[in-house]
């Protein structure tokens, strides 16, 4: 997978599911699921977020274990 | 909380299940599952397993398919009970038997039969989940209300899954809009493809097996992620928090759902009789008749015997069977086809007088409690051996006699090994074929794909392998986790089910890749599923000894194999000096160099051979024990009186089966069916606890029939020590029969012999180069091929003269061969130029022809006609088109004859080596022997004469069948021959030269050998014992 923009504002909760995005608070999760990618490689499972923020933007972001960090994969303009 | 897996795959998804059964169903019960499902794609070849495992952990097995459907959907159906089974078994059946082979498919009206099942919607490849992924809204809520209406509402079920990939949260919601909108029911499953979330790996490795792609490439069948595992009924609640009906219907199904197998009931074939007769009667008659052919007195013993046995047959239910097995013989015999029975039927006297087996077991006191017990509920297992050439039209008759219906073949799993698992998951890692072919090879063809690690740290020649190196340690990881997964379903080499009822009420259909049509099951789970199994094998032996009587008879003399004389001693001589080769079952190197000290005077003798050299005995150091008894060298003595007339006949040591449940019924006071099942616990049971509990059994019951408690233990723990390898008797006596047979045809007929052993490869030990050799030594010349003379097979000409047959020529074609023959029948051929004219033979079989000498007759400069050939076919062509020939012969060229200059002698040999496959001139060896016996080499014919036991000789020859078979300290030893001019030398070669020298024996790089030894004398033959071993430098084969 590519180079995905770096984001730091992204709040979770316990469980590590996005509850605020850039300071919106996130209405609805649409979509979740899980990517392996190149296991062979050594690269880890990233979880990815399909999520309705409350300004009604729909962006989906994912979890990089690895980096322990947030990155923006798509936003749907 | 509970929670029930309902569409879980298991190995036998081939190459889409990454966990074998038992770990899955460990899980299921540790995490008090009450039952689970297994659903493998298009087939229900894990019911037995599967059923038998989970009943022993305690849950509930319930068994089902996920079915391909024509338009390529996927459907999960599931038994309610055996009712669902069969009709499981039907559309399977239907499903394989109606579409080409690999690409089963159930038809939409195929569901209309459908019965006592419950349909779950499917995967994402399911039709209702794709018509949503499409938006073929209208359609999906048609296609539902038809499963719902082809099973009942309380029947069909919405599957949902939420395998964490993108679209799983749209597709759930639309499922539950449809659910709601038709009044269905959802359950939940997870589509389970592993035990846990870290065999994600091997399951996408699988993937990329068979989807033929590797890692880096991408395919829309991979799984994008690791959540296919059997997961807890808590992380199975959280993926459904808000459709709980989905949850829990799992475990309402679940309830309704019965385990399929029903124990006991046994599907015997029924052999047609007429009206008003029963088969029990039909056999007495029968075996009553056989009796009086057999003997020529019936004496109070057959007669009782005779009774008993058919009175157990008749009781249990196995006339028909017996019946059956008769008929198939008669059919055989009157058809001229060889049979022979081998196994356990040997032990029985009705076998012997319906000529099913060639053993007189009551004159040799076998136990037909061994072969069938009435205390042990059972199938009888009669295996016969047919001429292989004609074993299919036997089965042929088979099906005709009892309708396809009733007949099918039996499957056998083949399973990944090391060589297959290195092989294909390399591939899947993106590894090249260049680089995993050496590796593979480099496995031991036995190895299993988990003790690949174990034997490159033990083998000498793994020792530098590049399987060392750590990026191979994931595909190392993965072999190990594979192994012993089915890869395919194969077809067993003889099973074939009978059966009262149709088979595909209990067993799905499908067609092999060889053609047939084979059950779904291999042959344990056959008879678990009460279906009665026969093994009709094909065995070359008994085409060789056909070919050879026949071969005999045409050479104008008497013979009659039937009545072969069971004491000839120029047979028994010729075997004790271990000049057997081709000779059935007694060939190999370890039977060989038994034969040489065991001084076989009689056929007890054979029949002890054939027991003693097994992986058992050699393992358990108990071959020289034996030979010294036998010899007396060593004092045969018996732990308890009753022992005596028991083991007499083998020196005091427990060697055949049926000893050891005459022990058991003598000793300690055991009924026969008792005997029998501690006979079958002491050779099957791997386990410590049952073999103590057995012991405890058997030392209190001899110690209440006053036997010493000390005798008991001690005659308990030798029969742990022998039976674990213990080998039927009747099995033995049958093949000794065979065995002493052949050995009187090698003996007194050896070119009639050998020519149908080259005419009936591949078969036994040795590759036709080492028979040739055999011949040769025998004083038999081997005639080169040719054209004008030799047929197709090998052929006798004259009294000791083996003609190759052009069959043998590497690339020969049944067009070419018949072309050449016919035009030779109408007039021999003058020159080459005349053969390529009149026959239709194409330019690299000509070529082949030519460099193998079989047209030295025609031209005796090979090179040169080789190079006249493309001339020859250009004049054959012009001719064909009408231009006459204006010359006879090779006129046109035969300026260049003798500037061309021929092969040498040894290109001559390396040509008819390459397309023979054997030597008719000087072996390769032959040339050298001068350089040999300047640099002080024996030869094996020097060796024979040698007397000085331990003394080091220098030895050379091509090496021949290595082999590392198992000892009891589980040390290495390694066994293999020298082959030279005169015939070969068996080497043995122990762990510390071997661990030295191995990879001369087993590398990649081959070429003749020298050994340095020990000449070790024993009996009539010799031996080396290995301390060095490297290539003939100064030879090139």
């Amino acid at each position: 997978m590519g180079k995905h923009q770096l984001i730091t504002s992204v709040n979770c909760n316990a469980q590590n599911i996005p509850i605020k995005f850039k300071g919106l608070p996130v209405l609805e999760i649409l979509e979740h699921w899980a990517d392996t990618g190149r296991w062979w490689a050594g690269e880890a499972e990233k979880s990815f977020y399909r999520i309705r923020c409350s300004n009604e933007s729909i962006h989906e972001i994912y979890w990089e274990p690895e980096q322990k960090s947030w990155y923006l994969y798509k936003t749907y303009d | 909380m509970s929670f029930v897996h309902l569409h879980c795959h298991s190995p036998y998804s081939f190459l889409d299940g990454a966990s074998s059964i038992d770990v899955l169903v460990k899980k299921a019960a540790e995490m008090d599952m009450p039952a689970l499902a297994i659903t493998d794609h298009n087939n229900l070849c894990a019911v037995v397993q599967f059923d038998r495992v989970a009943r022993a952990a305690g849950i509930k097995p319930i068994q089902g398919v996920e079915i391909t459907l024509e338009s390529g959907h996927h459907l999960t159906l599931l038994a309610k009970g055996p009712t669902g089974y069969t009709s499981l078994c039907h559309l399977l059946s239907r499903a394989h038997l109606g579409h080409p082979r690999g690409e089963p498919q159930a038809g939409e009206a195929d569901l209309d039969s459908l019965q006592d099942l419950f349909i779950l919607s499917g995967c994402r490849k399911g039709l209702i989940t794709s018509m949503i992924l499409e938006r073929r809204y209208s359609e999906v809520v048609q296609k539902a209300m038809a499963y719902r209406d082809l099973m009942g509402r309380e029947s069909f079920f919405i599957e949902l899954q939420n395998p964490l990939q993108p679209g799983s949260h749209y597709i759930n919601h639309r499922l539950c809009q449809l659910a709601d909108q038709l009044q269905l029911q959802t359950v939940a499953s997870n589509n389970v493809h592993y035990n846990e979330k870290e065999d994600f790996i091997l399951h996408d490795l699988l993937c990329c097996v068979r989807t033929l792609t590797s890692v880096e490439a991408i395919h829309p069948e991979r799984p994008v992620n690791g959540e296919s595992y059997l997961k807890s009924p808590r992380e199975m609640k959280d993926l459904f928090i808000g459709c709980p009906n989905a949850f829990e219907n799992t475990l309402r199904i679940a309830a309704q759902c019965q385990p399929v197998l029903s124990k006991q009931t046994y599907h015997f074939p029924r052999y047609p009789l007429l009206p008003g007769q029963d088969a029990g009667t039909v056999l007495r008659k029968k075996c009553w008749d056989g009796a009086r052919k057999r003997y020529s007195r019936i004496s109070e013993a057959i007669a009782s015997r005779l009774e008993h046995e058919l009175q157990i047959i008749i009781q249990m239910g196995f006339a028909d069977y017996f019946l059956v097995v008769w008929d198939l013989v008669q059919y055989a015999q009157k058809e001229g086809i060889r049979c022979a029975g081998r196994g356990s039927a040997a032990d029985s006297l009705v076998a012997y007088c319906l000529n099913i087996t060639e053993v007189d077991s009551l004159k040799r006191g076998l136990l037909f409690e061994r072969f069938l017990n009435p205390e042990r509920l059972g199938m009888p297992d009669i295996d016969i051996d047919f001429e292989s050439r004609y074993r299919d039209q036997v089965i042929q008759y088979v099906y005709q006699k009892y309708g396809s219906d009733h007949v099918a073949r039996v499957a056998t799993y083949n399973t990944f090994r090391a060589r297959s698992a290195i092989r294909e998951l390399g591939k899947a890692l993106g590894f090249a074929e260049s680089e995993l072919n050496p590796l593979c090879k480099s496995m031991p063809f036995y190895a299993y794909a988990d003790h690949i690690r174990g034997l490159m740290a033990k083998l000498p020649e793994l020792k530098n392998s590049p399987l060392h190196d750590p990026r191979y340690r994931l595909l190392l990881d993965c072999c190990e986790r594979l192994a012993g997964f089915p890869r395919f379903l194969g077809m067993h080499l003889g099973g074939l089910v009978i059966s009262d009822i149709p088979i595909r009420d209990l067993s799905p259909l499908q067609e092999s890749a060889l053609g047939p049509v084979i059950s779904q099951f291999d042959k344990e789970d056959i008879e678990e599923l009460g279906l009665i199994k026969l093994d009709l094998l094909p065995l070359r032996t008994l085409s060789v000894i056909q070919d050879t009587s026949r071969g005999i008879e045409q050479s104008g003399q008497p013979f009659a194999y039937e009545e072969i004389p069971m004491d000839d001693q120029e047979t028994y001589a010729m075997i004790n000096r271990g000049e057997t080769i081709g000779v059935f079952q007694l060939e190999s190197p370890a039977q060989r160099a038994l034969q040489t000290r065991f001084n076989a005077a009689e056929f007890e003798d054979v029949v002890a051979s054939m027991a003693l050299i097994r992986p058992g005995p050699i393992k358990g150091n108990m071959v020289e024990p034996y030979v010294e008894r036998r010899h007396g060298r060593e004092e045969v003595s018996y732990m308890h009186p009753l022992l005596e007339p028991i083991l007499k006949k083998t020196y005091g040591v427990v060697l055949f089966q049926e000893q050891v449940i005459e022990i058991a019924r003598a000793i300690a006071g055991f009924s026969s069916g008792e005997a029998d099942q501690f006979r079958r616990i002491m050779t099957h049971s791997r386990s410590q606890k049952a073999m103590h509990e057995l012991g405890d059994s058997f030392i209190k019951r001899s110690v209440q029939r006053g036997i010493e408690q000390a005798t008991a233990e001690k005659i308990f723990a030798c029969m742990v020590g022998y039976a674990s390898y213990g080998f039927c008797e009747a099995h033995a006596a049958a093949f000794a029969n065979t065995s002493y047979k052949t050995a009187y045809l090698v003996q007194h007929y050896p070119a009639e012999y050998y020519t149908a052993i080259l005419n009936n490869q591949p078969m036994g030990f040795y590759p036709p180069r080492i028979i040739g050799n055999e011949a040769r030594r025998r004083g038999i010349e081997l005639l080169p091929p040719d054209v004008c003379s030799s047929n197709a097979d090998f052929m006798v000409e004259g009294d000791k003269q083996i003609r190759v047959g052009l069959k043998q020529l590497k690339g020969m074609s049944a067009t070419a061969l018949t072309s050449l023959i016919l035009a030779r029948e109408q007039k021999q051929f003058g020159s080459v130029l005349d053969l390529v004219i009149r026959c239709n033979i194409p330019l690299d079989i000509l070529e082949n022809l030519l460099r193998c000498g079989a047209m030295d007759g025609l031209c005796s400069n090979r090179r040169y006609s080789l190079s006249q050939l493309s001339y020859y076919l250009e004049k054959k062509r012009t001719h064909q088109n009408g231009e006459a020939l204006l010359f006879d012969g090779e006129a046109a060229n035969t300026d260049n004859f003798n500037a061309i200059k021929d092969f040498t002698e040894f290109e001559k040999r390396e040509w008819e080596y390459q397309l023979l496959g054997l030597y008719t001139g000087e072996h390769p060896m032959q040339s050298f022997r001068p350089v040999f016996n300047r640099k002080g080499f024996y030869s094996s014919k020097d060796l024979a004469k040698l007397a000085a036991n331990n003394r080091q000789v220098k030895i050379a020859g091509l090496l021949l069948y290595p082999h590392r078979p198992p000892t009891r300290s589980g040390r290495i030893t390694v066994f293999f021959s020298l082959e030279d001019e005169f015939g070969m030398i068996d080497i043995t070669m122990f762990e510390n030269v071997y661990m030295k020298y191995g990879s001369y024996i087993f590398g990649p790089q081959s070429g003749p050998l020298m050994v340095i030894g020990r000449l070790q004398r024993r009996g009539e033959g010799v031996s080396v014992v290995a301390e060095s071993v490297k290539f003939l430098n100064f030879v090139g084969r």
